[in-house]
């Protein structure tokens, strides 16, 4: 197999990027940083792997648009893509350089007239450009996910990824096992169909009650479900 | 290797439109919402952050699945006689297979739920669409397994004991699919979901949504204390079973069982997070990032190039298939040539001689040509048995013999007895092609499938014979593949042969 040239028709040809300013290094500390924030325990941030992270600039459509009286600048992806958070994409950049070399470079395949029936206003100029990203992948607790932050603003898109368990899952399984296991043993050796009863009894208690859930839960949840 | 281009490795690029609006899509995720094992209050407190329309590419191969199976299924009567009773069937199907063809990262979309109809030609880059990735001839091969798979199911459905299981298809398309979704990123307590609407239909085909916590709370606490029973009684068991008489192995199924429910419990309860909806969300945990990258040239995009120009090996004239056609003539010099995406290969042809009752009965027409694959065929018969009295008056076609496969676009339920027929009497061949009059058909089906129906069209001869056929086994060639033209009339919209 060859290696692809280019499959961009003729008219679908980036007129230039947004300069990059945030590096590998730093896109991987903004990750770091997001997911420790709020979403992994602090003592699990240890078990996060980062693996590969890719710079890859995504081309949009930059439409100028009069709406109201004032200027809008609207960004739509010019790419088939299942990223969040790339269809309403804002920016307070205006200034673009020439495409740098070697760089990942996804060709558009979308015509601009695709977003304009959804546009308002009065068309006041449009051109294509692209927007460098880094794609982070990460490992967490066998499961792989995917962050992207923004190579200029330093934005995170988010994707899936882990977050807080309100219950102890351990401690949930310890409390259940555990007993049942001893007063089974107990049970059967000593009376078997009256333990049998009472076995029947208390799983339909525990279950309706959520009495060991509740136990071990981390944090209480509010009425609001915050 | 290149792509064969063939009628069934020809890639035509479709798409469905859309009948569903972002509103309509939108209320179809909000009704999900409320259905299953998910969170309770999902409907009421999720954050709709992105509603958009997506295409995603599919390959569809169809093909007509051809299979002769025989066997037998028995049953008990109530006397305790084992009755058996002896089949044969044969199986003439149509077929659909699909697959995603693009990487859908962790949405897992697997295979097209719509049926062929609707589809309208794709206009690159008027549509949002994902780009297919991966080798056409890879996915193509893929189709085919996949659809003798479902033929071998089908058969295995009609009949219990299978003795005799051949299955041969014919491709009829081979195309990518663009299919309209609208993709909802969602929201929750923190938690980023999605979900994934069908553009057509409206049904949620995949997504991601919190589980109902109350809900995984009470099923973790009742098989965790169900194990534990299970295997605390156990162990007493073992140790005394008291004045009850039982069985020694139940203590050990119960044990084992037991911590087969804790082991498959802990983990999935503890892991679920996410609610996954069903059928269409497979490997969720292992799929790769869903990050585009340039990708090398697929088979696909070398054909769409045309960047050889192919020559005929007679006179030097640059040649191209005509769309659909697997072997046609030179423009210039008139020689049969199968042309790949590669190299060009001449095909040996010759026109069979109408009969003088013919001649005179259709004085003034001139005959339509149709092409038929010749191969020469060795069959040894090893084994057979048949069920019931197998005398027949036909002829036996074992052994060494000219079999003919149509190849032209004539239905197949037509052209099977005329392949028969040709089989059992072959045709007088001409010798001066010069004084040949008539319409030349087009060839569309390939020679490595027609040396595929030759097969078939022996075991569809021998389940046509009386009796039933049980065992049947048999070394068989079919070489030196070559053209022949059958002259045919048509008359009232019937064909009527000219030999």
């Amino acid at each position: 197999m060859a290696d692809t040239e280019t499959q961009t028709p003729p008219q679908l040809k980036c007129q230039g990027v947004f300069e990059l300013k945030i590096d590998r290094e730093e896109a991987i500390k903004i990750a770091g940083k997001w997911l420790g924030a709020d979403n992994i325990k602090p003592r699990q941030k240890d078990k996060i792997r980062f693996g590969k992270a890719e710079l890859v600039y995504y081309p949009f459509w930059r439409y100028c648009r009069e709406d109201g009286g004032e200027n809008k600048i609207i960004y739509r992806p010019a790419c088939g893509t299942l990223l969040t958070g790339l269809q309403n994409m804002q920016r307070s950049e205006t200034e673009i350089v020439p495409i740098p070399k070697d760089v990942r470079l996804i060709s558009p395949t979308v015509k601009s007239s695709v977003y304009l029936p959804d546009l308002h206003g009065i068309a006041r100029g449009e051109n294509l450009i692209a927007i460098p990203l880094w794609v982070i992948s990460y490992k967490f607790k066998n499961t792989i996910y995917m962050i992207e932050v923004d190579g200029v603003s330093g934005e995170v898109f988010t994707e899936w990824h882990p977050i807080k368990e309100p219950v102890n899952w351990s401690k949930t399984a310890v409390y259940c096992f555990i007993p049942m296991l001893i007063l089974s043993l107990i049970g059967i050796y000593a009376a078997p169909w009256l333990f049998i009863i009472i076995a029947a009894t208390l799983l339909v208690l525990i279950y309706k009650s959520q009495m060991i859930g509740l136990l071990s839960a981390k944090r209480k949840e509010g009425k609001d479900g915050t | 290797m290149g792509l064969e281009r063939s009628l069934e490795d020809h890639i035509a690029e479709t798409m469905y439109k859309p009948k569903i609006t972002r509103g309509v899509a939108e209320r179809s995720v909000r009704e999900w919402f409320s259905k299953g094992v998910k969170a309770p209050d999902l409907s009421k407190t999720v954050i709709l952050k992105e509603n958009y329309l997506l295409y995603i590419p599919f390959w569809r191969f169809i093909a007509q699945g051809k299979a002769v199976a025989c066997g037998y299924s028995e049953f008990t009567e109530r006397t305790g006689n084992r009755i058996r009773n002896i089949y044969e069937e044969l199986v003439d199907e149509e077929f659909i297979w699909t697959e995603c063809a693009c990487d859908t990262g962790k949405y897992g979309i697997k295979e097209l739920r719509l049926d062929p109809g609707d589809e309208i030609p794709l206009e690159k880059g008027s549509v949002v669409a994902m780009d297919a990735g991966g080798s056409a001839i890879e996915a193509s091969e893929r189709g085919r397994k996949a659809v003798h798979k479902m033929i071998n199911e089908t058969v295995s459905k009609r009949i219990d004991t299978v003795t005799l299981d051949k299955s041969f298809l014919i491709p009829k398309v081979f195309e990518l699919v663009y299919a309209p979704m609208w993709i909802i990123h969602y929201e929750y307590k923190g938690g980023h979901y999605t979900a994934v609407v069908d553009g057509v239909k409206g049904d949620v085909i995949g997504g991601t949504a919190p589980i109902n916590m109350t809900a995984r709370t009470r099923l973790m606490i009742l098989s965790m204390a169900a194990g534990g029973i299970m295997i605390g009684s156990s162990i007493a068991m073992m140790i005394h079973a008291g004045v009850y008489i039982m069985s020694d192995i139940l203590p050990t199924i119960l044990l084992l069982f037991g911590i087969a429910l804790t082991m498959a419990a802990y983990p999935a309860f503890r892991e679920g997070k996410t609610f996954i909806s069903s059928g269409t969300m497979g490997n969720i945990n292992t799929l790769k990032p869903s990050v585009r990258i340039p990708k090398q040239l697929t088979d696909h995009e070398i054909l769409d190039r045309r960047s050889l120009n192919l020559k005929c090996p007679f006179c030097g004239e640059i040649v191209e298939q005509p769309w659909g056609e697997v072997v046609s003539p030179c423009i210039k010099c008139g020689h049969l040539l199968d042309i790949t995406s590669e190299k060009v290969i001449p095909v040996p042809y010759d026109v069979a001689k109408p009969d003088l009752l013919a001649l005179t009965a259709m004085k003034d027409k001139n005959p339509e040509y149709i092409p038929f694959w010749r191969f020469d065929c060795n069959i040894e018969l090893t084994d057979y048995l048949t069920g019931g009295d197998s005398t027949t008056g036909l002829p036996d076609i074992t052994g060494k013999r000219a079999y003919y496969i149509c190849c032209g676009d004539i239905p197949r339920y037509i052209a099977e007895p005329w392949e028969v027929d040709l089989t059992i009497r072959n045709p007088e061949i001409i010798e001066d092609l010069e004084t040949t009059k008539g319409e030349f058909s087009k060839i569309l089906i390939n020679k490595k499938t027609a040396q595929e129906l030759t097969e078939f069209l022996y075991l569809r001869y021998q389940t046509e014979k009386p009796g039933i056929l049980q065992v049947m086994r048999y070394n068989f060639t079919a070489e030196n593949a070559r053209i022949v033209y059958i002259p045919y009339y048509k008359e009232e919209g019937n064909y009527v042969p000219g030999i």
